[in-house]
């Protein structure tokens, strides 16, 4: 079990300004992006949010009550939504690109939430990652993944969009739709499914804001996500727990597992690790939270990366939040070759003993029936040796090249 | 002669693995440059494969090095460009896209600007630290490669950077010992065959294609350029250190006599293998007092083998990226290596080829520095700097905006903005 809480990181733009509490900023872009922050709107928050919705759709955006709404690219699309296309999406959102950028300066923390596979969330986003990326936001894009169901052509659209979100942005969280199926039930209504979906999105990003807001009890700051994020594209699943009274964070850890989006507790058990935060109310001791954390490890991989975060917010009186967000590296694993079964040779039979396979009996023929041995080749690297190789295609080229073609010299008397 | 404006002089550092080589120029009106003070110090085996062994004691060959050219040139180092090599350098393309904003659908400079930079965003792989970025190709419509995307019609336009890598601990262990000798941080650095490309060719010969083969002491380095910028470039760890090593061990001799032989090939024979027997003899002193005659032939059959798999990993290399393609004027070689006698017959049998030993284009000065291939990256890289430095200063809106963490780069499609 690998948890990494003192690891030497590259500095990323992260601060935590002195004065007052930092601003967090959550902006939905597309019509996913929209819903979950009417969830987040409608949740009773503790750390200062600043909410947005951004689409082309402006019947979509009538939706979004309770947080500000900008709508993109009115000329182009006449606010009735992209149709799907991604090039008008982000012809639209960089058209509003000025007043997209108004609505994230001063935040000190930036959450981007977006469903992939559609023309405004996937156009906006790249139209957003250049904003941020040119402000120098920490910022975390949230992204989610069409179902399966939903075609061909979504999907592929959903993942050409992500491997370029994936290199532009600095953390990029994946969640696949497809997880829902995990945990509900299949009879559970589609409009229930997705709002479930919402919320926990909701839910999610509303701890990591906490979490990041308040006071920490064990750090967990923005280069810390990424550099975990960032070493592999990953997947990942995001899972919320509450829980209040005695044992409280037993309920939260249930919680985690049986929430719509993580993936349930055999997602944990197969991730390549985790990002767990657990955030509680002045009184929460740091036995309860080691507790909490040692029990989560347990329900994960014995070799999983996992970070660890807990914050204590005074609003939180006695309930306990536990955000967990599990990826999985989605990058093909390669194999060292297998050198396969049988490594010996057979000796060559002799009249007298015939040998099957080298391995069980040691060959105790006498010389006569040993193979002709060809001189040994020397393998010679001179003043190279004791440094990093040169090798191209399996060869050391520092070995000189007519050692390594075998080729004898003549090299006088 | 008056004194000149230290701020028109500008220097370059390479650190190479047989010497430091330092060069001072200035820019003429015609476009000439003038090298007016340069010097060569031996690396003194503290550079191996063009990385940096022993920090301190380069940096004192380094500051001679400074010393000899400054006196040379009668006037005081400012603005630094340095080589970085090793066999830890590799490139990568990155695509960047523009949606077509404007409803007739010309392209613009605007777009041309966010697709390099959306191209130019992408992050350096872990602990890889940024060198150089180079435009690659501008496609509109992902069909059509147009040589400048300004004005033409689309939808959307496509930009390729041609991004070059090298180890972020020993590109920082280069850049650090260069910081400390003078002071302060160089003001931009190059990978070794992008200066050698500036050096040989001008921007025109870079427009239609060129191939420059670098080969010195530990490291070969190989760069083509074609259209608006970089194409492809590379390295292999390999270079005339392995061919004395291998003549060393062939011949059981130790290495300073066996690098007297390479240094001596001319006197008796080539890199081309004339097989004549043992008709042709040389005589080498071993270390015990006698000495041995070897056969010429083997000497070449040694060095022709090694030089041979060198071009040939080379050519693999650029018929693997189609880079041959774009190449319109056979190869150029410089650096040391360069100048083994035979060695230009040998590249013309491997790449099929046209294939010169490139001398830097409009320079003047002594002739022992502008005749020696070994020159050409530092030469080189007083170009490449007077090309960042015109950048700067001609939109530095434009530069801050293309502004990476606080990285400087390079962008050659601004010289589509002046036409």
């Amino acid at each position: 079990m690998v948890i990494d809480d003192t690891q030497i990181l590259p500095p990323g733009p992260e601060t935590v300004p002195e004065r007052g509490r930092p601003l967090t900023t959550v902006l939905g872009l597309g019509r996913a992006g929209g819903r979950v922050t009417r969830a987040l709107a409608a949740l009773p928050s503790t750390a200062p949010l600043k909410l947005g919705a951004a689409d082309t759709d402006a019947d979509n955006l009538a939706e979004c009550t309770g947080v500000q709404t900008l709508l993109l690219g009115e000329d182009w699309t006449g606010r009735a939504g992209c149709g799907g296309d991604i090039a008008v999406g982000e012809r639209a959102a960089g058209g509003s690109a000025d007043r997209l950028a108004a609505f994230m300066r001063g935040a000190d923390r930036l959450f981007i939430v977006a469903g992939l596979g559609g023309g405004t969330g996937s156009g906006a986003c790249r139209v957003a990652a250049r904003l941020v990326r040119d402000m120098q936001l920490p910022a975390f894009f949230v992204l989610t993944l069409p179902f399966s169901f939903e075609g061909n052509w979504r999907r592929t659209q959903a993942d050409a969009a992500l491997g370029e979100l994936r290199s532009l942005v600095d953390v990029a969280v994946p969640v696949p739709n497809d997880l829902l199926f995990s945990v509900l039930p299949a009879d559970t209504p589609a409009a229930k499914a997705f709002a479930e979906a919402d919320r926990v999105l909701a839910e999610g990003i509303a701890g990591l804001a906490c979490l990041m807001s308040a006071e920490p009890l064990i750090a967990l700051d923005f280069a810390r996500f990424r550099a975990a994020l960032r070493e592999h594209p990953v997947l990942c699943g995001i899972g919320v727990g509450r829980g209040r009274g005695p044992e409280r964070w037993r309920r939260a850890l249930e919680g985690v597992f049986e929430a719509p989006l993580s993936g349930g507790r055999k997602a944990f058990e197969k991730a390549d690790g985790a990002i767990v935060a657990l955030i509680g109310g002045p009184d929460l001791a740091m036995g309860e939270v080691q507790t909490c954390l040692q029990e989560f490890q347990r329900a994960c991989r014995p070799s999983a990366r996992i970070l660890a975060g807990a914050a204590a917010d005074a609003s939180f009186g006695d309930a306990v939040l536990l955000a967990a967000i599990h990826f999985t590296s989605t990058a093909p694993k390669t194999t060292p070759a297998d050198p396969g079964e049988d490594l010996q040779a057979r000796p060559t039979p002799s009249g007298k003993h015939p040998q099957r396979g080298g391995r069980r009996r040691r060959s105790t023929a006498s010389a006569s029936e040993l193979q002709g041995e060809l001189p040994l080749q020397e393998r010679t690297l001179g003043m190279f040796a004791g440094c990093p190789p040169t090798t191209y295609r399996g060869d050391n080229l520092d070995i000189p090249t007519f050692q390594r073609r075998g080729i004898i010299l003549d090299t006088g008397d | 002669m008056g004194r000149r404006r230290k701020k028109d002089i500008l220097t370059g550092i390479e650190l190479g693995t047989a010497y430091v080589k330092v060069a001072m120029g200035e820019f003429l009106p015609s476009e000439v440059v003038s090298i007016i003070g340069a010097a060569q110090v031996s690396s003194l085996h503290k550079v191996r494969k063009g990385s940096v062994l022993d920090a301190p004691a380069v940096q004192e060959q380094l500051a001679q090095a400074l010393a000899v050219s400054e006196k040379e040139s009668g006037v005081e180092i400012e603005d630094v460009f340095l080589a970085v090599t090793g066999g830890h350098i590799g490139s990568t393309t990155n695509v960047g896209n523009a949606p077509v904003q404007s409803p007739d659908r010309i392209i613009t400079e605007e777009e041309v600007v966010t697709a390099v930079r959306n191209a130019r965003s992408c992050r350096p792989p872990p602990e890889q630290s940024h060198i150089n970025s180079i435009d690659r190709r501008f496609l509109v419509d992902d069909v059509r490669e147009v040589a400048n995307p300004i004005g033409q019609v689309g939808s959307r336009l496509q930009a390729e950077v041609h991004m070059i890598y090298g180890d972020r601990g020993a590109v920082e262990t280069a850049r650090t010992l260069v910081a400390e000798v003078l002071g302060y941080r160089e003001t931009a650095r190059a990978f070794s065959a992008v200066a050698d490309t500036f050096a040989l060719f001008s921007e025109e010969e870079q427009r239609r294609g060129s191939l420059v083969v670098d080969i010195g002491a530990g490291v070969t380095e190989y760069a083509v350029f074609h259209g608006p910028g970089c194409f492809h470039s590379s390295q292999i760890a390999v270079g005339c250190e392995h061919v004395v090593n291998d003549l060393a061990v062939a011949f059981r001799l130790p290495v300073p006599r066996a690098a007297g032989i390479l240094h001596n090939l001319g006197d008796f024979g080539s890199a081309v293998t004339r097989p004549d027997g043992r008709k042709r003899l040389v005589e080498v002193e071993t270390s015990s007092g006698k000495s041995r005659r070897i056969p010429a032939s083997t000497i070449e059959q040694v060095i022709e083998l090694r030089l041979r798999e060198l071009f040939e990993v080379v050519a693999a290399d650029l018929k693997k990226t189609d880079a041959f393609q774009r190449v319109s004027n056979g190869v150029v070689l410089c650096g040391g290596g360069a100048r083994v006698p035979g060695i230009v017959r040998l590249a013309r049998q491997v790449f099929q080829m046209p294939v010169r030993v490139g001398t830097p284009y409009l320079a003047g000065g002594p002739r022992e520095v502008i005749a020696n291939p070994g020159f050409v990256t530092a030469i080189g890289l007083l170009r490449f700097g007077r090309k960042v430095r015109e950048i700067d200063r001609e939109s530095p809106g434009l530069l801050e905006q293309l502004r990476i963490d606080g990285h400087r780069i390079l962008n050659l499609a601004k010289r589509a903005f002046r036409w």
